[in-house]
């Protein structure tokens, strides 16, 4: 009876063991940074969307390098890096979109104030 | 993770000495922080881009941490990557919303100036329309002058033709009464000759010979009433004129009964006139006797021409010649019988 219950203990102990080995495990592998990596793309189609192929293709292809290479970090299993490299596609297509955004916007208002100084100047005529 | 922070906890000379080796100011640690007070201190971020600074500050301030934390190199570099970035993203922004308001309050520049544009291009077409009305007046006015120019010269025209018909009209007048005139001295001429009258210094004088009367005596015989028709009819046709009828006799027998005969038979012409509708104001008779003969008393022929009555025709106006005052008393007379 004692062994039997030794024997008890000790598998016990062991599932106990592998359980907390496979805890460790999963505490200690980061996971696979599936949303980091799906708001970079989000970013990157919305930089697309704002024409910064355009007016921001630097930071735009930055951005599409760094996502392409989080992709292959995932299939390596190095999640840490892949998380790192969404990160920044993220920030490089987020100020791709903007830059594009900002340099259409400011396109646009010199167009209205040379639309502006056009009828200033039709007024100045027709008014004499 | 918890093995090497533990590790820092049980050894913090190792990690002390890991800090005095790390270098005070990381390149890209200090060029993030450069971005990101740049950012923080331009007013148009602060502003505009709020929400992306305080992104960019939290970035910042996670790298600063990680740089406390003794953190890896490459995961200090990653967080400053994206301060750096997300202070670029946030000037970016600033510059976005700084132009988009610059095109809101453009477009309302942009409204105002197109309304000022149309308010005055109306104006304008207001202005041309009144003139073209005042033009048109003008016009108007010129063409009513005309018309009434051209009126006037049709007027003028007809004045003129009117004008000339009358005179044409006067003309004819004329030449009718010229004809008339001539009409009437031509019948006056034809009267006259069936009365067998001459002209004389005194006038037209119409003879009435001694065979128109009963033989010493103041009655008029048919034929004397013929030449009396005659001389109605003469009066009538010529109302100003005025006769003067005188008698005379030969110079056989008493001169006062011979004066008495050529009165009497004056009176019975007058009469005879007077009886057919003749004014006696046109009318005078007076007996001459035995005075004014024009032919010889000592033949019968030329005493039958002295015994007569003279009607002696006025001019237009009723007068008539005077007889001369001293009479041819005795032409032709011869001794009395």
């Amino acid at each position: 009876m004692r062994n039997r219950r030794l024997e008890v203990t000790i598998r016990v102990a062991i599932a106990a063991s592998f359980a907390m080995l496979a805890a460790g495990c999963v505490t200690v592998a980061a996971p696979a940074p599936t949303g980091k990596l799906a708001v970079a793309d989000a970013a990157i189609a919305d930089a697309i969307s704002a024409d910064a192929s355009q007016y921001d293709a630097a930071d735009l292809d930055k951005a599409r390098r760094k996502l392409a290479r989080a992709h292959d970090e995932v299939t390596d299993g190095n999640y840490r890096v892949a998380q790192d490299l969404a990160e920044e596609a993220e920030v490089d297509a987020r100020l791709a979109a903007t830059r594009a955004r900002a340099t259409k916007s400011a396109n646009a208002a010199a167009a209205v104030q040379a639309s502006i100084r056009a009828l200033d100047d039709e007024i100045a005529r027709t008014a004499r | 993770m918890k093995p090497w922070k533990a590790i820092g906890i049980a050894l913090p000379a190792v990690a002390l000495g890991a800090c005095a080796v790390m270098p005070a100011h990381d390149a890209e640690v200090e060029d993030a922080r450069a971005a990101v007070l740049s950012a923080q201190n331009d007013p148009q971020v602060v502003s505009l881009a709020p929400v992306e600074l305080n992104k960019a500050i939290d970035a910042m301030r996670r790298t600063d941490a990680a740089w406390s934390n003794h953190d890896d190199v490459g995961e200090i570099h990653h967080l400053a990557y994206l301060a750096w970035t997300q202070a670029s993203i946030a000037t970016q922004t600033a510059r976005l919303k700084a132009s988009e308001a610059s095109i809101a309050t453009a477009n309302g520049e942009r409204d105002r100036l197109q309304l000022e544009a149309r308010t005055r291009e109306a104006a304008r077409a207001e202005r041309e329309a009144a003139l073209a009305q005042q033009d048109a007046a003008r016009a108007q006015a010129q063409a009513d002058a005309n018309r009434a120019n051209a009126l006037a010269a049709q007027q003028r025209a007809a004045d003129a033709a009117a004008q000339a018909q009358a005179a044409r009209e006067q003309a004819d007048a004329a030449r009718q009464q010229a004809a008339d005139a001539q009409a009437h001295a031509q019948s006056l001429q034809s009267a006259l000759s069936e009365l067998q009258a001459r002209p004389t210094d005194r006038g037209m004088v119409v003879t009435m010979g001694d065979l128109l009367f009963d033989t010493g005596s103041a009655h008029l015989n048919p034929g004397g009433m013929r030449v009396v028709d005659h001389l109605v009819e003469f009066m009538n046709a010529y109302p100003h004129r005025r006769v003067s009828i005188e008698g005379f006799t030969d110079s056989v027998g008493n001169p006062a009964s011979n004066q008495v005969l050529s009165e009497r038979r004056a009176s019975a012409v007058r009469l005879a006139l007077i009886d057919r509708g003749i004014d006696p104001a046109r009318l005078e008779a007076r007996g001459y006797g035995e005075d004014y003969p024009v032919a010889s008393n000592t033949n019968p022929a030329g005493r039958q021409m002295n015994r007569r009555v003279e009607i002696v025709i006025s001019d237009v106006n009723g007068v008539i010649g005077s007889r001369p005052s001293a009479p041819l008393a005795n032409i032709g007379r011869g001794p009395r019988g």
